[in-house]
């Protein structure tokens, strides 16, 4: 204790290479723990944003890129998904149910996405969480919207406010669908998912809105067809983005999937969820292990400054030790007091570096949430990230013993007479 | 202590079915020495669908040009139909093959795939900690083995380990 006390003292005297030294560890520990959170907090956040969906069905392209754009609104369709093909697999006797998925409209920066009122029905995240309404109800109407908590929170809507979706993506779109305005009829609870995020209309509305556009435009005043008009119109959609499956027994789930994949009318991709979301854990893998070999590389410099921070300090601090020899302290001492030094340097890095790593995640989550959808909850320390930050100290106390030793040699030689 | 055990066939029953292949399989992905084994477990009932590439099973891929080649074949479609020695489960598991979906593939000049359907039942699931494919002992070099496992709780994508045979369940 009492050394711990010297040492502490003797930082002190020290303050602006120790506060200096500790910065470099604290900056190195925020880099590596920043990794590690943010890799498992991606892989949380992404594993809980779907579940309880067997397959995922698009027009044929990629896996990832099916899964990415169906479910987490990153990226965007090649092709769509003929109506007839859709009622042809939902009306599977293997199938139990589908939520079909129409995207390509945003609302201020918000997606658009048609669907059914199946979605608030089946959809899962987190488990075996439900969709709930903070209020209001799903739509029923073919202008009502449902909105994502985010939605209502940044732009302020509540039951009944008035919305127009514009046509495609980006928050500044001059094409608007302002002929055929929407009330906002339900909000949803905060899911901590991209639906948080998502403007949901019924699939007949999709239709509708489009009903009098041709090549992108809307047709000129005069051959338009207003709001009321197109609800006598057939609004049955002749093709979606995507849909999600659930079947009626999981063991079937294979076997569907490549009765799909398959499938001859159409080019069309099943995947399953968790198995694409696997697949793109192994590609993102590499990067991690890649970044986690830096990251540890920047701790292992941040380590070595403190080492040639304390190493250089020796000579200056001879006088130092032959005081607290002439006071009683045996060799043992001076070696435990440089031990003590390390082991003080590296906690306090590794804590201000933890403090650093949490600051900057909460403070990045807002714009990772807005830019990507994803949303990152970095959790408290893990036994893994505590397994690291220990191991962190305990080269740094591995590392004091080389001053330690030195001073030791010293005190041992130089007596009160120093000769430098 | 985990015991292993070999599957017991019901015979008589009649569930092994063999139809000669009439599918045509031109869009499925196939590469050599890349073998698929798709778990899917569902209360009692454990699905184990193996997908390879004929050229993995037989050592050829084309139609049989002479007797042994013809005698390799007839062998593979009487181990593949009967299910025995395709797979382990924990003997606590109590697992018994229930049925077989085999369809013999069509030896041509293009590419052939093996694909049994292994239906399980077991009397207790919760035992079920991982499947071992046997099947891959008998297989020519495999190089690759791709394991998709779905279960009420979890949908995932593995690639066994080279030499290994155990995919785990948990």
């Amino acid at each position: 204790m009492k050394t711990l006390h010297l040492a502490l003292r003797s930082l002190r005297n020290r303050r602006a290479t120790a506060l200096l030294t500790i910065c470099a560890i604290a900056i190195s520990v925020a880099l590596l723990l920043g990794v590690e959170k943010m890799r498992s907090a991606a892989r949380d956040g992404f594993a809980n944003t779907v579940s309880g969906v067997d397959l995922i069905v698009g027009a044929r392209s990629g896996q990832l890129n099916l899964l990415l754009y169906s479910v987490f609104r990153v990226g965007d369709a090649t092709a769509n998904v003929s109506w007839e093909s859709y009622q042809k697999i939902a009306r599977h006797p293997d199938v139990a149910w589908t939520i079909p998925i129409s995207l390509g409209d945003s609302h201020r920066g918000f997606r658009v996405m048609g669907t059914n009122g199946d979605y608030f029905k089946h959809y899962r995240f987190a488990g075996d969480r439900e969709i709930k309404f903070a209020s209001g109800k799903p739509f029923e109407d073919l202008y009502d919207a449902v909105v994502g908590a985010e939605v209502a929170k940044q732009l302020g809507y509540s039951v009944g406010s008035k919305i127009v979706i514009a046509h495609g993506l980006g928050n500044v779109s001059f094409a608007k669908h302002d002929d055929k305005p929407f009330t906002v009829v339900g909000v949803l609870e905060r899911t901590g998912t991209p639906i948080d995020r998502t403007v949901h209309v019924g699939l007949q509305a999709i239709t509708a809105i489009h009903v009098d556009w041709q090549s992108g435009m809307q047709a000129p005043p005069g051959s338009q067809i207003d709001a009321d008009d197109a609800r006598a119109l057939d609004l049955t959609p002749t093709s979606i983005t995507a849909f999600m499956v659930g079947m009626e027994s999981k063991v079937m789930t294979f076997t569907m999937q490549r009765a799909i994949n398959e499938y001859r009318q159409e080019p069309l991709l099943a995947i399953i969820p968790g198995v694409a979301l696997s697949q793109l854990w192994n590609l993102v893998g590499i990067a991690d292990t890649a970044l986690m070999i830096v990251a540890a590389f920047v701790v292992l410099a941040g380590l070595l400054g403190m080492l040639t921070a304390i190493l250089t300090s020796l000579n200056e601090r001879r006088r130092e030790m032959a005081i607290l020899r002439s006071v009683g302290a045996r060799p043992r001492h001076v070696f435990t007091l440089l031990i003590a030094e390390a082991g003080m340097l590296a906690t306090a890095g590794v804590a201000s570096g933890v403090a650093v790593c949490y600051g900057l995640i909460f403070a990045a989550r807002p714009l990772l949430e807005k830019r990507f959808g994803i949303f990152l909850d970095p959790g408290g320390l893990t036994g893994y990230d505590l397994a690291i930050l220990g191991a962190i100290i305990g080269a740094a106390l591995l590392m004091g013993a080389l001053p330690a030793w030195r001073a030791y040699r010293n005190t041992l030689s130089d007596g009160l007479t120093i000769r430098v | 202590m985990i015991h292993y055990f070999k599957f017991l066939i019901c015979s008589g029953l009649g569930l092994a079915a063999l139809v000669s292949s009439a599918e045509s399989l031109e869009q499925h992905a196939h590469s050599h020495g890349a073998v698929t084994l798709n778990v899917a477990l569902e209360g009692q009932v454990l699905s184990l669908e193996i997908d390879a590439p004929a050229i993995n099973v037989l050592g050829f891929e084309k139609s049989p040009r002479n007797d042994a080649e013809r005698q390799a074949v007839a062998a593979v479609d009487t181990w593949l139909s009967a299910g025995r020695d395709i797979a382990g489960v924990p003997r606590a598991a109590e697992c018994r093959l229930q049925s077989v979906t085999y369809v013999a593939p069509k030896l041509g000049s293009g590419h052939a795939d093996y694909r049994p359907r292994y239906t399980f039942r077991c009397a207790n699931p919760a035992a079920l900690e991982w499947v071992e494919l046997w099947a891959l002992r008998r297989f020519k070099d495999v190089e690759k083995v791709e394991v998709n496992v779905i279960s009420a709780s979890m949908q995932r994508q593995d690639t066994l380990a080279p030499g290994s045979l155990r995919v785990s369940l948990k």
